[in-house]
């Protein structure tokens, strides 16, 4: 399997639950549940993970695994900023910019994931930079 | 150019998405608003944000557990469901077959169309081989005069004579063919016919009607040579309790003999016998047989030992020796005997007897004192050995 799905599919998560135990089962069953389409497209990873990050977050209720290892921060990388973003903006917003300028996905790719115009990604994107910029 | 428009243009234009006229208009009016270069610088801030989060290292144990992940749960199933239902479609045939075969054995029963196939295999082997026919013939309840019978030529089989008039049913009729030559000229089918009509015999005596008519129904399965053979035991010299034909056209039904067998058409004998000595037993009754003209039935020869310990005698017998046949056996040891309807008829004044010697002394021992308690009840009428097991 694709290394880098594996690891924008494992960020995704942490960056939206900031859970390690939560980010690793929703990303292995968003992995394997992306890898049994069988398509290979990576825009289906967006619609296959966003299904799953409602369903994980459910889990928090349960006694998740243990997890081996831990994400690596970058050294001085204040991650309030990137919380506090979560509050003041729209969920598709959120995903926008998270997908975007994280996971680095095109907007061809976000605007098939998500079901809209790649205008309407890139103006997503934009408003939650700015927001993300005031917050920074 | 409003401020709106340019806040919503700043990131196409970070990114260089914008035309070069649409860039120009932006770069014009951010010269003049601040706010919008303040936006400017933090989109700016923000992307340079967003590359540092890209940074985080996703932990290489989940990366290496991945890349190796099994199949998730729903598609393992998924995918045995599909085997397993490619597999039952290919079982379905034999599930089918098993199906069918297990209903047709449990509705048609065909050991009982074994049964009856067997006996029509014995009829038809009385005569030659080559001429497997039926002959369904209808006979008045005495037998027939063998001279009216021989004198009356046998129509061609593919002649269709007229149906049998039903007043006088059976009678003779100087110048035309005798029933039972009519009869036989009648219908001649193939031996697997016989086999249906043997089934329907039965539903045939049903639906006739009283006893008396009854009686006057017979039907033998047999070739050419056995018709002739059939009748020349009609014409034989008769028992001394079988009335003439001319006596029985005449007698009413409650002037018939009183014997059971002489009523009983299409009754199978069986008769078992316990010895302790069985192969001077089984030679003693097959001379016996013999010297009574009695013949082997069907292919098995007289005595035949089916097991050690059992010998099998499938045979006919002239009705008129049975009685001397009885008492001969009867010698050796208590005979149970055991009288069944059949569908098939024997021929007027024969009888098809199975007689089965077993060696067993032991149920000779046991069976003594039982057998004498029915001698005291049984009066020594020989004549009532009938549906209940007798013992002499």
């Amino acid at each position: 399997m694709d290394e880098n799905i594996i690891r924008s599919t494992a960020l995704f998560f942490y960056l939206n639950l900031f859970d390690s135990k939560l980010a690793f089962a929703a990303s292995q069953k968003t992995v394997s549940a992306w890898r049994d389409l069988g398509t290979g497209r990576r825009s289906d990873l967006i619609s296959v993970a966003h299904k799953n990050l409602k369903y994980v977050r459910s889990l928090k209720f349960f006694n998740l695994e243990k997890v081996a290892g831990e994400f690596e921060m970058p050294k001085n990388l204040n991650t309030a900023a990137w919380i506090e973003l979560k509050k003041r903006v729209e969920d598709a917003e959120y995903a926008a910019v998270l997908w975007s300028q994280i996971l680095k996905f095109t907007d061809d790719e976000l605007a098939d994931g998500f079901g809209v115009s790649p205008g309407t990604i890139r103006h997503r994107v934009g408003r939650a930079l700015r927001e993300l910029g005031r917050l920074v | 150019m409003t401020r709106f428009f340019c806040q919503e243009l700043l990131f196409d234009y970070i990114t260089g998405e914008l035309t070069p006229e649409r860039r120009a208009e932006v770069d014009a009016f951010l010269k003049t608003d601040d706010v919008c270069r303040e936006d400017l610088a933090r989109i700016k801030k923000a992307i340079g944000y967003c590359d540092q989060l890209a940074q985080i290292q996703t932990p290489e144990e989940w990366v290496a557990r991945w890349q190796n992940l099994p199949p998730a749960l729903a598609k393992r199933i998924s995918n045995w469901e599909h085997r397993i239902v490619a597999k039952l479609w290919m079982a379905l045939p034999y599930t089918v077959s098993v199906t069918v075969v297990v209903l047709g054995v449990g509705i048609f029963k065909p050991w009982r169309t074994l049964y009856r196939k067997d006996v029509v295999m014995w009829s038809a082997s009385q005569g030659p081989a080559q001429s497997k026919a039926t002959v369904t013939a209808i006979e008045p309840p005495s037998p027939m005069p063998v001279t009216e019978v021989a004198a009356n030529p046998v129509p061609s089989p593919s002649t269709a004579p007229p149906p049998p008039t039903p007043t006088p049913p059976l009678a003779n009729v100087p110048g035309k063919p005798g029933p039972i030559a009519q009869a036989m000229s009648n219908t001649h089918h193939d031996i697997q016919k016989a086999e249906q009509d043997s089934k329907d015999s039965l539903i045939k005596t049903e639906e006739l009607g009283p006893p008396e008519k009854i009686e006057e129904t017979v039907t033998t399965i047999f070739g050419p040579a056995r018709e002739q053979k059939a009748v020349a035991v009609a014409a034989a010299p008769a028992p001394t309790n079988v009335p003439s034909a001319g006596e029985a056209a005449d007698a009413a039904p409650e002037d018939k003999p009183s014997s059971l067998r002489e009523a009983a058409k299409g009754e199978l004998y069986r008769w078992f016998l316990n010895t302790d000595d069985l192969e001077s037993v089984t030679s003693d009754i097959k001379q016996k047989i013999i010297a009574l003209h009695g013949e082997k039935a069907r292919k098995v020869e007289l005595g035949w030992q089916s097991k050690n310990d059992e010998s099998y005698f499938h045979f006919t017998l002239p009705e008129s020796n049975e009685n001397e046949l009885a008492t001969f056996i009867k010698t050796f040891g208590p005979v149970r005997m055991l009288k069944e309807k059949h569908p098939v008829v024997m021929p007027q004044g024969k009888m098809r007897i199975i007689l089965i010697v077993k060696e067993d002394a032991q149920a000779q021992k046991v069976s003594a004192p039982a057998n004498q308690q029915k001698d005291d009840a049984a009066d020594g009428d020989d004549d009532e050995e009938t549906e209940a097991p007798q013992v002499p």
